[in-house]
């Protein structure tokens, strides 16, 4: 089926405007305030994850269709009053402005010096962790031999996570739910930006830039134990506190309508740091609990670990400062495989199960192609290489898998047990990312075929450095 | 114009930043003073080596407290003095006010951070777009930054550069012969001896990990201590957890002077004092209280992924 054709706004329009008195869901000015409320601190992570992926899209690290429909312009106030109306193709570009990409493709983002740009350091680990997930959902999606509508995704804390949007054609074919969990002021402040940017789209004869993916979306209220909500026909987005298990059952199972023996790649993308152990083990236990619990499932958890250093000491002390706590934070890769144990998801004796991780540092070394890194190297100088090691061998990204032995594990198609093994192997390919190695769905017909991650320079990108590419490790 | 060098010392050690028109008349004074500067400064010990302080002003103020005010303590700084700290402007500007009012008692030379590209991604732009509300004050620094000597012969028995040495640049004279006055190009000999790393387990040249310069090995340092008549090589550029490195058999030295590097590295930093008879003396630090209590006056991420 070809992918639906990509969503433009008309050159003289700055974005959807918004109704008096709503409240704006973007974030809002810079990402640095420090909250009193430890766990609005929490929620306001996400908004810090989206400027660092902007950060690294203007950079032109990887390509984001949907990321700036939840930005609002940096240069201030974007209403109707401030629509520019020039000639067709003619726009005037305002740097500050992140709609600007809907006046002109992609490229006008890739600008060198602007407020809030990440250090390169930052923009390069942001790449690696987009697309490292981009990469592993699109090989659990993508498996042969699996019948279409047969595998779900779950993205705990997915926050404005856009990867459901971008999928390509192929991986949304063998989608039966894509879901995505986050606290109920994140959902409604997400909801509010896609349903707006449809809206929108709608009083302008446009292609909705959502429900053409998905279908048309729901929107359900929070009503006594049931979620706020946004759901259709193969995605959901759905409110609830993953330490709540009794919630996030509610949310997955009624809401959602996972089929629990379906399988099923949960995503951790840097949020069970911030979840007590206690509920975390709590929350990895049910994914697997006897009766209730997923017959097959996966799991790709990306955080940071104190690496019990001093660098680690300073990281706690930095977010600190800025009432970002870390409850769930351990030292490294074997307390995180000792914890899955506990909770029964690994080495339990009716299921299969597996595990394989890697530190940033070591894992980006390992899965970027030759190729790619040199493209990578164009984008922007890596001063700093002992600072890259030092940050990036402070996170981990793993994938285990738990799966009810085959003679116990009901599938609706009578499927063979799926290759958990194979998708572990496939997810940390050497040199599995490369700069076509993910279809984006949304091509830009103006600019032909945009491979992932690559940006035409269209002249407008003033001074472009080109360093020689390093030796490989 | 006539302006009071040690007003303008002591307004900017407190914080308070100089307007822009006092910044370009200092920034075209500095320019006329470089202009006269060789590209490898001769400079008699006693001197101290100040390796990347990278715009952590308290640390810089903390490094006169321990190093001995200037011009009491002769001193030599090896560029990288903007981009990543919180300060940059403060920085700079102290260190211009300083080299205007001591010409002679202390040097600064140019490192890979004092160009163009670079401050734009690593700071130092956006901070005095943010700090003077214009992009101007950039351009009057990165104008003057053209014009930064690029070397220094301490008694012609030490070398001190920023980054190292590369192929290109085997001797003194090679550095000599450069034309300095313009940005630091992505390769050639400047961009060799700005980036340039040197490579304990290797011998000679190979590929750097940067995209710009080579690194060097135990060979080539040899070759070129016995070809220019120097002892050592003093250099900076590379983050050390102990706040210095000594390689080769000391013929080399990494002298780091910035603590807690972005105010997450936790490493400790160094300057080098050598003496009137060249022997050296590594006088360690940690980050200055105040760097651990202040409040930035631009809010600025500690950058982490959350």
């Amino acid at each position: 089926m070809s992918s639906p054709p990509p969503f433009r706004f008309p050159p003289s329009h700055r974005g959807p405007p918004r109704g008096p008195g709503q409240p704006s869901p973007f974030p809002s000015g810079r990402s640095n305030s420090t909250p009193a409320d430890p766990a609005e601190a929490v929620r306001l992570t996400n908004d810090d994850a989206q400027f660092s992926k902007l950060s690294a899209m203007r950079s032109g690290y990887f390509i984001d269709d949907y990321l700036p429909f939840f930005m609002q312009p940096l240069s201030g106030d974007a209403g109707p009053e401030a629509v520019i109306s020039t000639a067709e193709g003619s726009a005037r570009i305002d740097p500050g402005c992140v709609h600007s990409r809907l006046t002109r493709p992609a490229f006008a983002l890739r600008q060198v010096a602007y407020p809030d740009r990440r250090p390169p350091v930052i923009n390069r680990g942001t790449y690696i962790r987009v697309r490292l997930f981009d990469w592993a959902v699109e090989a659990f999606l993508r498996q042969p031999g699996v019948g279409p509508g047969s595998l779900q995704v779950v993205s705990i804390g997915a926050g404005f996570d856009t990867r459901p949007f971008y999928l390509s054609a192929g991986a949304r074919e063998n989608l039966r739910t894509y879901v995505e969990v986050d606290f109920p002021e994140v959902v409604a402040r997400k909801m509010a930006a896609m349903q707006q940017a449809d809206h929108f789209a709608q009083t302008q004869g446009l292609d909705l830039p959502f429900a053409s993916v998905y279908g048309p979306l729901h929107a359900s209220a929070a009503d006594g134990d049931l979620p706020l909500s946004l759901t259709s026909e193969k995605y959901a987005l759905v409110a609830a506190d993953a330490a709540d298990t009794a919630a996030l059952g509610r949310a997955l199972f009624d809401v959602a309508r996972l089929d629990r023996h379906r399988p099923t790649l949960f995503l951790f993308e840097c949020v069970m740091v911030y979840i007590r152990p206690a509920a975390a083990d709590g929350l990895f236990a049910w994914l697997v609990a006897p009766d209730t619990g997923f017959s097959s499932v996966g799991m790709l958890l990306f955080e940071m670990i104190g690496g019990g250093d001093h660098f680690g000491e300073m990281m706690v002390k930095n977010l600190k400062s800025r009432n970002i706590q870390l409850p769930g934070l351990l030292d490294d890769l074997g307390a995180h495989r000792a914890r899955l144990q506990r909770a029964g998801f690994l080495q339990t004796p009716s299921r299969r199960t597996g595990f394989a991780g890697f530190n940033l540092h070591e894992l980006f070394a390992r899965v970027v192609s030759r190729a790619e890194l040199r493209r990578l190297n164009t984008l922007e100088p890596l001063d700093e290489v002992e600072e890259w090691a030092l940050l990036m061998s402070h996170y981990v990204m793993y994938c285990g898998y738990s799966e009810a032995e085959a003679a116990g594990a009901k599938s609706a198609t009578q499927q063979v047990a799926h290759p958990w093994e194979a998708f572990q192997q496939r997810c940390f390919a050497q040199g599995c990312l490369e700069s076509r190695s993910i279809d984006r769905a949304a091509a830009d017909p103006a600019l032909g075929p945009i491979p992932g991650g690559r940006l035409p320079d269209g002249g407008r990108t003033g001074g472009r450095l080109s360093f020689r590419a390093p030796s490989p490790p | 114009m006539k302006v009071d060098l040690d007003e303008c010392i002591e307004r900017i050690t407190r914080l308070e930043l100089l307007d822009i028109s006092l910044i370009n008349f200092l920034c075209e004074s500095m320019k006329e003073l470089l202009l006269r500067e060789p590209n490898v400064v001769h400079i008699s010990a006693p001197v101290t080596v100040v390796g990347d302080v990278h715009g952590q002003f308290y640390d810089v103020l903390e490094i006169f407290k321990v190093g001995g005010k200037c011009p009491d303590t002769n001193y030599l700084f090896l560029g990288d003095f903007v981009d990543r700290g919180h300060h940059s402007v403060e920085t700079i500007t102290l260190l211009m006010c300083l080299k205007l009012r001591y010409p002679d008692r202390i040097t600064l030379i140019r490192g890979n951070h004092e160009s163009r590209s670079i401050t734009q991604m690593y700071g130092f732009y956006t901070e005095c777009l943010a700090k003077y509300g214009t992009a101007q004050v950039w351009t009057y620094f990165t104008d003057m930054f053209d014009f930064l000597s690029i070397a220094a012969l301490i008694d012609d028995r030490i070398f001190c550069v920023h980054g190292g040495i590369g192929p290109t640049v085997q001797t003194v004279d090679a550095i000599r012969a450069i034309d300095r006055f313009k940005d630091i190009p992505t390769d050639g000999p400047l961009a060799d001896i700005m980036w340039s790393d040197p490579d304990p387990v290797k011998e000679d040249f190979s590929v750097s990990q940067r995209g710009a310069g080579f690194t060097f090995g135990k060979r080539v340092v040899n070759r070129f201590c016995d070809v220019n008549a120097v002892d050592h090589i003093l250099r900076a550029h590379q983050l050390c957890m102990e706040g210095y490195q000594i390689l080769f058999d000391d013929r080399l030295t990494t002298v780091w002077s910035a603590p807690n590097y972005c105010y997450r590295c936790g490493n400790k930093a160094s300057i080098l004092e050598v003496g009137e008879n060249l022997e050296r003396n590594f006088n360690i630090f940690t980050e200055a209280p105040e760097s651990k209590l202040e409040a930035p006056a631009i809010p600025k991420v500690v950058d982490y992924f959350l």
